[in-house]
């Protein structure tokens, strides 16, 4: 079992990490490390070996393929060099070490005043020895006219029935009023299960114009329409919304919403068919014709019909 | 060695067919829609040699050769079929249509002269008995044509394909005398593509053909109608241009099988030639761009050589064939350049 990692480690833990030469990066184990080092930096770009070092690298290109190593990959500016054997955090140059430890308590500092801005936390260890932290409610001295003045204040108010300022809240975005048109796909509409639009009174809509031809039911079989499509009002219907007295050309165009909310619903079936079509939108055919070959075509342009046989 | 040069004297209209005499590899005709049929001598002088020129009465949209160097057919817009003597340049006329005559083609085994034309019918012309030939009616009209040893591969409009057996063709052309002669397809195929079918060329080896269409795809089937053969068959894109995010698709014009290593030439509508492995299913190598079209390709009986006919073509949305290079390229090929992959 691994030691649990603290979320902020404190600098000893930090400075402890081993880390790569080349490129800077820090790593929970030295193992960690030195596999790292192997595929990062130490692998050999024509048959993918992994050497344990710089110079075994070196020697390895030139003598499996004669080639000459010049500089280790992945490596920052000014450490590409082959000169230093290193191999995990051995003969890491003691300059280096000190550079990079300066670089880690820097930024550990940088990290944790941060936090303690962001969090308002007191900075760890900053009251360890004895000194109490500053109060967080500010404290408030008021003398005893203040408090007397504040409340015959308090009292005029009252009497005026003016209500003493409510305590600022913080605003929250209602999470309770979803917009309707957010329904999952094929849920029913809901607006059409109980057809609020028409009084009760009122005759029910017209699928078709009444042409004596029975209105054959509707098997969704057209394809890219859901089966649940509401019928459109026909020339039928006018007279109920006169009776309800709102607008007739409002309650169509509110129709034709939910009517249009209802296809979009279905969009996702036909998502296929529009980027097969979208697909042959972007193609261009230099030549096309179902059963008239381009020799035909040419055949009858006039200077080559002059002398074809008719 | 492989190298490429270019015709010096070309047709002044676009080119419709180049054929090599299957005897000698260097002598090669082109038919043309400037209503002549061309012969060089491909390496008599630099730029080959122009030996004649066979003056039509319509454009020639077709020529093949006969049973020798001399003797030659050709078909065209004045819907007749030719016999060219080419060294005396005598024509004669063997039998006539009612539309233009698109293909023909000569099959030496059954001595069986084909022409298919865009009235729906192809004649057999039995070449052992001069000036008789039979008629075949088609489903549709025919746009290419080609032959195996035993096989004859008609591609018709509708995406119809119609496979004949040589032999049986052989026999009705006997018949003779001008008749319609009922002769039922070996086998009636309903192409793979979606588009129209631009070109059809077999293998050499009688094992299955290969089509291509006018919406960049190449298609290869295999004869054999076990399900395991059928199976194999397979279409793949080919010949197009991504522009700005655009497809711009070819018609593959010309299809032409080598006839030593059995892979297979196309050309397409891009000026592009490519070299496929029909079994590997890899592309070999593809040329450099040619300056027009390629219509038409056709490698010599000894494999060596590749003659490439290159002209503009029709296009949608143009009213004429545009002004562009008319010429016909030969290439020289390596002994290894149009090798598939080795097993």
């Amino acid at each position: 079992m691994t030691k649990k990692r603290k979320r902020y480690p404190d600098l000893n833990q930090k400075l402890e990490r081993p880390w790569c030469y080349y490129c800077e990066r820090d790593f929970d184990d030295l193992k960690i490390l030195i596999s790292h080092q192997k595929a990062k930096h130490f692998k050999c770009d024509r048959c993918g070996r992994r050497l344990n070092t710089a110079g075994g690298l070196s020697v390895h290109m030139n003598q499996v393929h004669k080639e000459n190593l010049t500089h280790v990959e992945n490596a920052i500016g000014g450490r590409q060099g082959l000169d230093i054997e290193i191999f995990g955090m051995e003969g890491v140059p003691a300059e280096i070490i000190d550079q990079h430890n300066q670089q880690v308590t820097q930024k550990h500092f940088a990290e944790e005043a941060e936090r303690a801005r962001l969090t308002g936390n007191p900075v760890r260890g900053l009251y360890a020895n004895g000194q109490a932290p500053p109060n967080k409610r500010k404290k408030v001295n008021e003398t005893l006219e203040e408090i007397e003045e504040r409340a015959n204040k308090f009292r005029h108010d009252r009497q005026n029935g003016i209500l003493p300022a409510p305590p600022v809240e913080v605003t929250q975005p209602n999470p309770v009023s979803t917009p309707p048109a957010a329904a999952p796909y094929g849920a029913p509409p809901a607006p059409f299960s109980g057809a609020p639009a028409y009084p009760p009174q009122a005759p029910p809509p017209q699928p078709f114009p009444a042409n004596g031809a029975i209105p054959p039911p509707r098997p969704g079989s057209i394809p890219g329409q859901p089966a649940a499509l509401p019928p459109r009002p026909g020339f039928g219907a006018p007279p109920a919304f006169a009776q309800n007295g709102s607008d007739p050309a409002a309650i169509h165009a509110s129709v034709d919403d939910l009517i249009g909310s209802v296809a979009n619903e279905a969009t996702p079936t036909d998502k296929k068919d529009e980027k097969k079509s979208k697909k042959n939108a972007n193609i261009k055919l230099m030549f096309f014709d179902e059963s008239i070959s381009p020799e035909e075509k040419m055949a009858r342009l006039p200077r080559f019909a002059e002398f074809a046989r008719a | 060695m492989s190298s490429q040069f270019e015709l010096a004297q070309n047709p002044t209209e676009p080119i419709s067919s180049v054929t090599f005499s299957p005897r000698t590899p260097t002598r090669l005709l082109v038919s043309s829609w400037d209503r002549h049929v061309y012969l060089y001598d491909t390496h008599g002088e630099p730029g080959g040699k122009l030996l004649q020129k066979f003056e039509h009465r319509a454009p020639v949209l077709d020529v093949c050769f006969g049973r020798d160097d001399n003797e030659a057919f050709s078909a065209g817009l004045d819907w007749e079929v030719r016999r060219i003597d080419l060294s005396s340049g005598a024509q004669t006329v063997l039998s006539t249509h009612s539309q233009g005559v698109r293909n023909i083609l000569y099959s030496a085994p059954h001595n069986l002269l084909i022409s298919a034309s865009w009235d729906a019918t192809l004649h057999l012309h039995d070449l052992s008995n001069p000036g008789d030939f039979s008629s075949i009616s088609l489903p549709s009209k025919p746009f290419s044509l080609t032959a195996s040893p035993t096989k004859l591969v008609v591609a018709m409009a509708s995406r119809a394909v119609n496979i004949y057996e040589l032999s049986a063709l052989s026999s009705a052309a006997k018949q003779g005398g001008g008749e319609t002669v009922n002769v039922e397809p070996w086998q009636r195929r309903e192409s793979s593509m979606k588009y129209m079918t631009r070109a059809v060329a077999c293998m050499p080896n009688d094992a299955g053909y290969s089509s291509s269409s006018i919406e960049g795809r190449v298609a290869v089937e295999w004869f054999d109608p076990s399900e395991e053969s059928q199976a194999r068959k397979y279409a793949f894109k080919c010949h197009r241009q991504n522009v700005d995010g655009q497809d711009v698709v070819y018609p593959v014009n010309a299809l032409a099988y080598h006839p030593v290593h059995g892979t297979f030439a196309t050309g397409g509508g891009d000026g592009v030639v490519a070299l496929w492995d029909a079994v590997a299913k890899r592309r070999i190598r593809q040329y450099q761009k040619f300056p027009a079209s390629v219509q038409t390709i056709e490698f010599s009986a000894d494999g060596k050589f590749m003659a490439v006919g290159v002209s503009p073509g029709f296009e949608d949305g143009v009213d004429d064939v545009p002004d562009g290079v008319i010429k016909v390229f030969i290439r020289e090929l390596s002994d290894t350049e149009a090798q598939g992959k080795k097993k």
